[in-house]
């Protein structure tokens, strides 16, 4: 039990962050709303694979290679290629393999190769935006659906039609598919997977509304009983977007029980919110939808997403939201699961400061005796970011995080501390700086620029960082190295050359 | 071996940058930022990473980078040491807030301090530091509770007074919880410009610091030793850029 010296402290310390934001007052640079998990990490690949090409929807002509020095070298290229008639978009990756993607986009309607399909709210495929849309191709190693995708519009109707067929790696229990990999990797099984789907809407200037039928099928069977290597679904989705409120909806049919989900989304000023409801029924996850709840990857479950946003004043701004998942139908659910975040963010001319308390139902199974026992033991993390500027060129930034762990079996807390220093001028970049993380035996995962988005950090480790990038004309050079003082000693160089036309 | 288990002394009892190691801790007499670590109301805001080899012990090193910056009359100060061994590692971020209000200054840090084994069995202790100090004219009194809620939990008492434009001294009485009070007493003197002195002394156990100061623009060098009764002397060294 603390002290009540130690709880006051605490306090004092949460004080201490009111304070500084108190004192923090100016214009903001972003205002969206952003995902409060950090527990999917599985889609940022992807994501990063969105930004570069978004990036370069205004060139006819880009390139971008990476080399990657680790334990396990690779490198990788994406070109894109443009002209009023055709678009012509690429990826290709070696590291203990070589893989590629490959997207031949002709006047905006028909693809073929690879590409992503983005429609309805993500119970299909992946969640959309306004719109419904044939996407760019997803990260190399990621796989994503292979063959033709034809979109028309014709007045308000638009209508989208999906072939694809792709050979996957699997994890074989009996002939039978045990684990089915969202990434590209060395698995002495394979099967094919055949999906073909049709979609048509209607857009009513506010928004739209349509029907989807998809087809899922792999050449072997699943070992466990809630797949099915033959899935037929149909559903219905819909969208409006009135001013301040959006309104969106999908549901969908499997074999008995439908599934659904609902957003609101409201911004009006100083305040934001969006909620979504998710009841999920008989559901299988088809092969490239979005993850359908966000806490837990079982059907059957209900799940409640809240966030709100306030602007207090010009620089000050604060976040909540919850998640809420539990089973369908049980009242005295046990394994209810939720997901809390507070973030405060503020900022002014020349700093910015971030601080964010989650706490996280983690699910634990422990071994006792022949059995296992269920809990969900106490699980917060509190993360803090900020940056200052001290001069024209020369800046300041900090960011750390804790994760509290209630002990419970071999898990335990750990935390990450980096702290640098940044010179700027106009076309170069640089910085240098340390990390420390000590998480035991806790893999603990922080959000970086590399292509994964992401990189996966293990015991106790000092490190010295660096980064540098250099623009000319058309042309960015990035250059980022990390070095091990401790344990592994390990180096790890990224290197970035991108050129636009 | 004799590193491993000297590794916790030396957590507990030891100042890590340059000018503690020279000024026995007593931050009045410190203009460098790496002080935050052990006085919450040190006023001052630039950058310093610093070096330490305590008892001159091979195999342990203490690396440290701290920085604080302005905002009006409030300072927010972060930073951490790091204690490299190959069997043991220690590590104290902290973040910290002073406040400069009239001849007084309010100050708060909170720590949160790991150690391991071999990267087993690591364990977190969160503590806080509270402090205040009141000047008037050439005169400076602080009061210091330091490391609450850990065992080495003490309150320091600090006097000091600017004797002339160039040289300073202070005194501090520290009343640990735990262990005997300690009495300690240090003085700044700076030659010229570019080049300054301090040295300090303190009780139980019988130490004395000295250090130097090398000056050029806003750039510090400074470099500290202190002595043990039983061990060998303590370096430190670091480099300081104030604004």
């Amino acid at each position: 039990m603390p002290s009540l010296w130690t709880t006051l402290g605490k306090w004092s310390l949460l004080g201490i962050a009111c304070i500084i934001f108190g004192f923090l007052s100016a214009e903001s640079t972003q205002a969206e709303f952003d995902g409060i998990l950090e527990l999917s990490y599985e889609e940022l690949a992807d994501e990063e694979m969105s930004v570069l090409y978004q990036s370069w929807l205004g060139w006819d002509a880009a390139i971008k290679v990476g080399y990657y020095y680790r334990d396990q070298p690779y490198s990788n290229l994406n070109l894109q290629l443009k002209t009023p008639e055709m678009t012509l978009r690429g990826a290709y990756q070696t590291a203990d393999r070589e893989i590629s993607s490959l997207q031949f986009v002709l006047y905006e309607r028909l693809t073929l190769g690879d590409f992503r399909v983005a429609l309805g709210e993500g119970l299909i495929f992946s969640r959309a935006g306004k719109q419904g849309i044939i996407d760019s191709p997803a990260h190399p190693n990621s796989y994503s659906p292979k063959g033709v995708a034809l979109s028309v519009a014709l007045e308000d109707w638009q209508a989208l039609g999906v072939y694809s067929r792709n050979k996957r790696a699997v994890r074989l229990n009996a002939d039978k598919i045990s684990f089915l990999p969202k990434t590209k990797q060395d698995y002495l099984a394979s099967s094919m997977e055949s999906i073909c789907s049709v979609a048509l809407w209607r857009n009513w200037g506010f928004g739209h509304t349509g029907a989807i039928y998809y087809y899922q099928r792999y050449d072997k069977g699943f070992y466990s009983a809630d797949q099915d290597s033959l899935m037929q679904t149909v559903g219905v989705f819909a969208r409006a977007d009135l001013g301040m409120h959006s309104l969106s909806m999908e549901s969908v049919w499997q074999a008995s029980d439908p599934s659904i989900r609902v957003e609101w989304m409201m911004r009006m000023g100083k305040f934001g919110q969006k909620w979504r409801y998710t009841s999920l029924g008989n559901y299988q996850r088809p092969a490239y939808a979005s993850k359908a709840a966000l806490l837990t990857t079982q059907d059957h479950r209900d799940e409640i997403m809240a966030e709100l946003s306030y602007r207090f004043i010009p620089g000050l701004e604060m976040k909540l939201a919850s998640v809420q998942n539990k089973r369908l139908g049980a009242l005295t659910d046990v394994a209810g699961l939720s997901h809390n975040d507070i973030n405060i963010r503020a900022w002014d001319a020349d700093s910015r400061i971030s601080l964010s308390l989650k706490i996280i139902d983690r699910e634990i199974l422990t071994a006792v005796d022949s059995s296992y026992v269920h809990s969900i033991p106490l699980h917060y993390r509190v993360i803090l970011s900020g940056a200052h500027d001290i001069s024209e060129n020369w800046w300041l930034d900090l960011a750390a995080r804790y994760h509290y762990q209630e002990k419970q079996a071999s898990l335990s807390s750990g935390s990450f501390f980096r702290q640098g220093i940044g010179y700027q001028i106009p076309r170069f970049e640089a910085w240098m700086g340390f990390s420390i993380h000590s998480s035991t035996n806790y893999r603990m995962i922080v959000l970086d620029d590399s292509d994964m988005g992401y990189e996966v950090l293990g015991k106790n480790s000092l490190r010295l960082e660096m980064k540098t990038s250099l623009r000319r004309k058309n042309g960015r050079f990035t250059l980022r190295g990390r070095q091990d003082l401790k344990g592994s000693q390990s180096t790890t160089i990224d290197l970035n050359l991108s050129y636009t036309l | 071996m004799l590193a491993l288990l000297l590794a916790p002394v030396i957590v507990s009892g030891q100042y890590n940058s340059a000018t503690s190691n020279a000024l026995s801790g007593l931050g009045m007499l410190s203009d460098s930022v790496a002080d935050y670590a052990y006085s919450p109301i040190l006023g001052k805001t630039g950058i310093s990473s610093s070096y330490h080899r305590p008892f001159n012990t091979p195999g342990i090193d203490i690396f440290g980078l701290h920085s604080a910056i302005s905002k009006g009359d409030l300072i927010i100060a972060t930073g951490t040491g790091y204690l490299h061994h190959e069997d043991y590692c220690q590590q104290n971020p902290y973040l910290n807030l002073n406040y400069g209000f009239g001849a007084f200054r309010f100050g708060m840090s909170a720590h949160l301090a790991y150690d391991s084994i071999k990267d087993e069995d690591g364990e977190y202790r969160f503590s806080y530091d509270l402090g205040m100090a009141y000047s008037f004219n050439d005169y400076r009194a602080e009061i210091l509770l330091l490391q609450k809620g850990q065992a080495n939990e003490r309150l320091a008492l600090s006097l000091g007074a600017e004797l002339d434009p160039r040289v300073s001294v202070a005194a501090g009485y520290q009343i640990p919880k735990t262990e005997n009070n300690v009495l300690s007493m240090g003085i700044r003197a700076d030659l010229n410009e570019h080049l300054g002195i301090l040295s300090s002394w303190q009780s139980l156990q019988n130490r004395f610091g000295i250090g130097l100061a090398v000056s050029l623009a806003q750039w510090t060098l400074n470099y500290g030793i202190r002595s043990h009764p039983d061990l060998d002397y303590s370096h430190a060294i670091s480099l300081d850029y104030s604004w």
